[in-house]
């Protein structure tokens, strides 16, 4: 199913660190107190070419804005990002439109990410346009029916000269993701591309990604809160907290034997379709709310929640991640006594 | 916007609009104003009324301060109308003699304010005008020569030149106790001629109808002698379609003339500051930051400048043309849509697929004329329409204070005039009262197209 | 003690279009129990969230009810005059929480406010003893008494649905209708407001609706699930009978079980059922879902199959299922 894992790296994040200052008044940006939001707090990985990459994640984690560091629409507060060995951390405009070649982005929601006003036809022209492929009009056809063909859009024709509110959310998703092929790019950063649409149809998408990437050898970056569809789908996941990343590995590792406490909280909240547990309190080994970004607890970010709590966690520094082995990471400083 | 797409959406919009009664009537206004601006040379009697509105020569045969012709449907004493004689009869009559007849049918009852016989004449010209009466009379009320011209136009006035005449003609037909009076009568060479010849005329004329017949004779022994375009000039009572001013001018022609001035003024300042406030309002939204910081501080200077104090100095200082009041109006209205575009434009900013457009690498041109300035169309247009008639009341307000363009005229103008002239108390309410409705008339014709079409198209919150 | 207090009789609820009339609700029927919690499960366009608002005799404009009964403790409420379903019945004996409430809480009021308009539209008490109830409350649902005087945008998404069903509860109905309650919640939070309505439900002996698209969240929740497919009910069973060892009856609900994801076992492949859901203005001849099952046979193309009972307390509507 998956290949690539001794692949050669195709993406690497190093230390990246989002922070935003959020707008305030043209009479307290004099004031001392500047509430800073840690979104995104010194992570670093690495994603392998050919391999399905998932980023884990509840809202508040920082997942969302990794993806748009990754993809360059907004710039890192300080770390790099390199992409096939190049440092792509700050690059100029010319080069960054050379980058948005290769790394393409499928968004949440099917319908707000394209141009209601655009026809089918114009979406899947529009990229072609921008990188002035090919100036021929026969040619853009040739491509633009080609992408469609890949999504499993037939009859191609068919749907070109529609708009988008009259295809279905998976139809639209299809689209959506055959924009970013008509580019072949290298690597696709997919934000939730499946949180709004069916579930009949969910699979349908998951499976026609997973033929794509096949098929053009992609590599993808798959953020979700859904750890279900993640072990289904991904290769490799990092699970995040506050903007840090608290476990790193396989996901079936992760999945089977979690270290992180966080990691275990989350895996026990999510429902199973089984019998026999209408009567029962789960047992949540969390507590309370997650912080604010703005307001970071110091030490373990995670302590403020966590049940294994003990006075080090708070008073010592922020733990790096620690290897397990078998590419196994995490971050827990008390994993030895937990387990 | 594909010209396929551009025709399926104006269809689109035009089915809707038609719905729009408001809209429609609106339309009708404009299409009827832009026809008469069209046809102004062939519908005006007066066609360089605009350039020459000014030139009391271009004016000087009318009457003054006549109301409108059709006045007198509401009147059961019928007064004369304005006319031009231009068709004659020509009779040759004894050798070097020609003789011009001219047949005026009337049937008022009461006179005109005089007449006139018009031409271009060249040498040295003897010339008789004869008026012979249905009663039978013939009266030969001038006898006059023309000396030495040189082709120039000449005039002679019935009133002055045919006064002893006249006067004469009377005497032989009133009493002789009456004759006294005769020398006080207000009744002048009109009257005279074109009333009963009876006793008692002094004391209250009675108009005489029938076909005249007004024989101008020529005498050409001046071997240079010619003459051409004679005519006969009733300067009626009641003249033309919205009578005359104090300055004798034809008001339909101000009107009319005025009527493309109007257009221009309203469409070119509002597509102007339009076209301005939106960018504007588009730029200062995407740039955001400290681009949005500077321009909405322009902006905030600009709006709070009162428009019509400083038109006001602006013409009394310079005496501006009409291209210059133009200029100031788009300095002042430009601000009109900037708040409401860029919150719009805000909004779209914020939509996803402006981000997926920039994921693709689209830059700054393309996402602002190709994502968000489409769905500013419609807001833009109707922007337009409702910026029209405030333009042209205020070009007409400055006007109204004397300190308009001299060289055209416009409505504004026309109402200082009146004003100027204690219209209003003479009761010549034929002078202030068309301008002042074309005015209002227009405002709302672009109004009404106005509020129609941001019916239709209004900002939506969401742009789906 | 346990008695009926909930029945739904041939229920028919249509959305009168310029298109024509969407049948979003043609002919469904089911019981409620005192301390029983039913699962309306479907995707969307199923009819789930009409038969939410339905029930509360509030259907969203154009819709309306073209037949059938709703008996809440014995009483139909389809002809009662408005004034009574306020007085009487709803937030009386039913109250709802609404899908994405916890977004429709006004900015500009403080919750205690909020929680107090509610209170007062249907009970006369003293402010001191109104106050006292909305604490006593939020105390139930494991806030604060500070909360009162908080604005919703100080209060974190799982803070705020704790609110909403703090204010479905206080005038002390006997079901709790919930739409899709923990949809826009992550997914610790989703658990923790799960663990506090089965608490809830315990306490005060409710019986729930519990209206959601994720089969997974109804197996933890649901004594009874009701699958609904394009208006009508594909198959009514227990918890067990649905996701029990002899899986479900109905091939939809085994297509949609078969869609949904696993966490703690591996899944070599994800099914998904091609084509979408029908169109409710014409829908399909015979059985609705008949275009997209993958156990189709002749008949199911021209008669449309009844809900019959196939075992005690399980019930379908599928011709392969009465075999």
């Amino acid at each position: 199913m998956s290949n690539g894992i001794d692949g050669d790296v195709i993406l690497r994040v190093d230390d990246l660190k989002k922070h935003f200052t959020p707008h305030q008044g043209f009479l307290q940006s004099f004031g001392k107190t500047r509430k800073l939001v840690r979104a995104v707090d010194g992570i670093s990985f690495e994603i392998r070419r050919g391999e399905i990459f998932g980023l884990i994640g509840e809202s508040g984690s920082g997942k969302t804005t990794t993806g748009k560091l990754v993809m360059k629409l907004i710039d890192p507060t300080s770390g790099r990002i390199l992409f096939n060995g190049r440092d792509v951390t700050s690059i100029g405009r010319q080069e960054a439109k050379e980058y948005r070649r290769q790394v393409q982005m499928i968004f949440q929601d099917p319908y707000a990410s394209m141009n209601p006003r655009f026809k089918i036809r114009d979406v899947l022209e529009e990229p072609l346009e921008i990188h002035r492929i090919t100036a021929d009009r026969k040619e853009r056809e040739t491509r633009i029916i080609r992408s469609l063909t890949e999504v499993k859009l037939t009859p191609p024709e068919d749907f070109m000269g529609r708009f988008p509110h009259m295809l279905s959310g998976g139809q639209r998703q299809r689209v959506a993701t055959a924009r970013t092929l008509i580019l072949n790019p290298a690597m696709l950063v997919a934000d939730e591309p499946v949180s709004m649409i069916d579930l009949s149809t969910r699979a349908e998408i998951l499976h026609m990604m997973k033929d794509v990437q096949r098929d053009l050898g992609l590599t993808y970056l798959y953020i979700t809160h859904d750890l279900s569809t993640a072990r289904y789908f991904t290769d490799r996941i990092a699970v995040m907290y506050l903007g840090r990343i608290v476990e790193m590995g396989k996901a079936d590792d992760i999945i089977d034997r979690p270290a992180h406490p966080y990691t275990r909280a989350l895996i026990e909240a999510v429902p199973e379709p089984s019998t026999g547990q209408v009567d029962v309190i789960k047992e949540l080994p969390i507590s309370g709310e997650i912080p604010s970004p703005s307001n970071i607890p110091p030490g373990c970010r995670f302590h403020t929640r966590c049940p294994y709590m003990k006075p080090e966690c708070k008073e010592e520094a922020e733990p790096e991640l620690m290897d397990l082995g078998g590419g196994h990471y995490h971050a827990c400083r008390r994993w030895k006594e937990i387990s | 916007m594909k010209l396929e797409d551009a025709a399926y959406r104006l269809r689109e919009f035009w089915g809707e609009f038609r719905k729009e009664t408001n809209g429609l009537v609106g339309l009708g206004i404009l299409v009827a104003a832009i026809l008469a601006v069209v046809l102004e040379p062939w519908i005006l009697p007066f066609p360089e009324a605009s350039s020459r509105w000014r030139d009391i020569t271009y004016w000087q045969d009318n009457s003054k301060s006549a109301p409108p012709a059709w006045t007198n449907l509401f009147t059961s004493r019928k007064s004369a109308v304005a006319l031009t004689l231009w068709d004659s009869r020509i009779e040759d009559r004894n050798p070097g003699e020609k003789a011009y007849i001219f047949s005026y049918d009337y049937s008022f009852s009461r006179a005109p304010y005089d007449l006139l016989v018009r031409g271009e004449g060249s040498g040295t010209i003897p010339l008789t005008v004869t008026v012979r009466r249905p009663d039978g009379n013939a009266v030969e009320i001038i006898r006059y020569v023309l000396q030495d011209l040189a082709g120039q136009t000449f005039r002679l006035s019935f009133a002055n030149e045919g006064r002893s005449n006249a006067l004469e003609f009377l005497r032989r037909a009133e009493r002789p106790e009456n004759s006294s009076l005769i020398a006080t009568m207000s009744y002048g060479v009109p009257e005279i001629l074109f009333s009963k010849a009876e006793p008692d005329f002094v004391k209250g004329p009675k108009p005489l109808t029938g076909r005249y017949e007004i024989e101008v004779t020529a005498g050409f022994t001046d071997a240079r002698a010619s003459l051409e375009h004679l005519e006969i000039v009733v300067v009626g009572r009641v003249s033309g379609i919205l009578g005359t001013d104090s300055m004798k001018r034809d008001i339909f022609s101000g009107v009319v003339a005025g009527l493309k001035w109007a257009l221009l003024i309203g469409l070119l300042t509002s597509i102007v500051s339009v076209l301005v406030g939106v960018f504007y309002g588009i730029t200062a939204a995407y740039f955001g930051g400290r681009v949005d910081s500077v321009l909405m501080l322009i902006f905030d200077y600009f709006i709070s400048l009162p428009v019509l104090p400083i038109l006001i100095v602006f013409s009394a200082v310079y005496k501006p043309s009409i291209w210059t009041i133009i200029a100031a109006l788009i300095l002042f209205f430009w601000v009109g849509p900037v708040k409401t575009v860029r919150s719009m434009a805000l909004q779209i900013k914020e939509e996803t697929y402006i981000e997926a457009a920039k994921a693709l690498g689209a830059g700054h041109g393309r996402i602002i004329f190709r994502h968000m300035a489409p769905l500013l169309i419609p807001y833009s247009f109707a922007s337009m329409a409702l910026a029209v008639p405030g333009a042209i009341v205020y070009e007409s307000s400055v006007s109204l204070l004397g300190l308009g363009d001299a060289t055209i005229v416009t409505w504004g103008q026309i109402l200082h005039d009146a004003l100027g002239s204690g219209a209003v108390l003479s009761g010549l309410w034929w002078w202030v009262v068309p301008p002042g409705l074309l005015i209002a008339v227009m405002g709302m014709t672009f109004a009404f197209l106005g509020f129609a079409m941001d019916k239709i198209l209004h900002p939506k919150l969401k742009t789906r | 003690m346990s008695e009926t207090i909930l029945q739904v009789k041939n229920l028919k609820l249509y959305y009168h279009t310029s298109k024509g009339a969407v049948k979003a609700l043609d002919d469904v029927s089911f019981d409620l129990k005192t301390g029983e919690t039913l699962g309306l499960v479907g995707e969307s366009g199923c009819g789930k969230t009409t038969m939410g608002t339905g029930l509360l005799r509030m259907p969203s404009p154009p819709g309306r009810y073209e037949g059938g009964q709703i008996l809440v403790e014995g009483r139909d409420i389809l002809p009662l005059p408005e004034r009574e379903i306020r007085k009487d019945i709803r937030w009386e004996k039913v109250s709802m929480v609404f899908q994405g409430a916890m977004n429709c809480l006004t900015p500009v009021y403080t919750i205690g406010k909020q929680m107090m308009e509610t209170l007062q539209e249907h009970r006369s008490m003293d402010k001191a003893e109104a106050q006292d109830l909305i604490k006593e409350y939020l105390g139930y649902v494991g806030l604060p008494a500070d909360v009162t005087s908080r604005y919703p945008h100080e209060l974190s998404g799982g803070m705020k649905q704790r609110v909403v069903i703090a204010t479905a509860l206080f005038l002390k109905p006997r079901l709790v209708i919930l739409d899709e309650p923990t949809t826009a919640l992550d997914v610790i939070v989703q658990a923790q407001i799960i663990n506090l309505l089965k608490k809830l439900k315990k306490t005060f002996d409710l019986s729930f609706i519990f209206i959601t698209h994720d089969l997974a969240l109804e197996a933890e929740v649901s004594d009874r699930i009701c699958v609904m497919y394009a208006g009508k009910i594909a198959e009514l069973g227990t918890n067990e009978q649905i996701y029990g060892r002899s899986g479900p009856a109905h091939p939809y609900t085994e297509r949609l079980l078969a869609a949904t994801p696993r966490l703690r076992r591996k899944v070599e492949s994800l099914s998904f059922i091609p084509g979408t859901p029908p169109d409710l203005i014409t829908p399909p001849e015979g059985c609705r879902f008949h275009p997209r099952c993958h156990k189709v046979y002749d008949r199911c193309r021209v008669e449309e199959p009844p809900v019959r009972e196939i075992e005690p307390g399980h019930l379908a509507a599928c011709w392969r299922c009465f075999e």
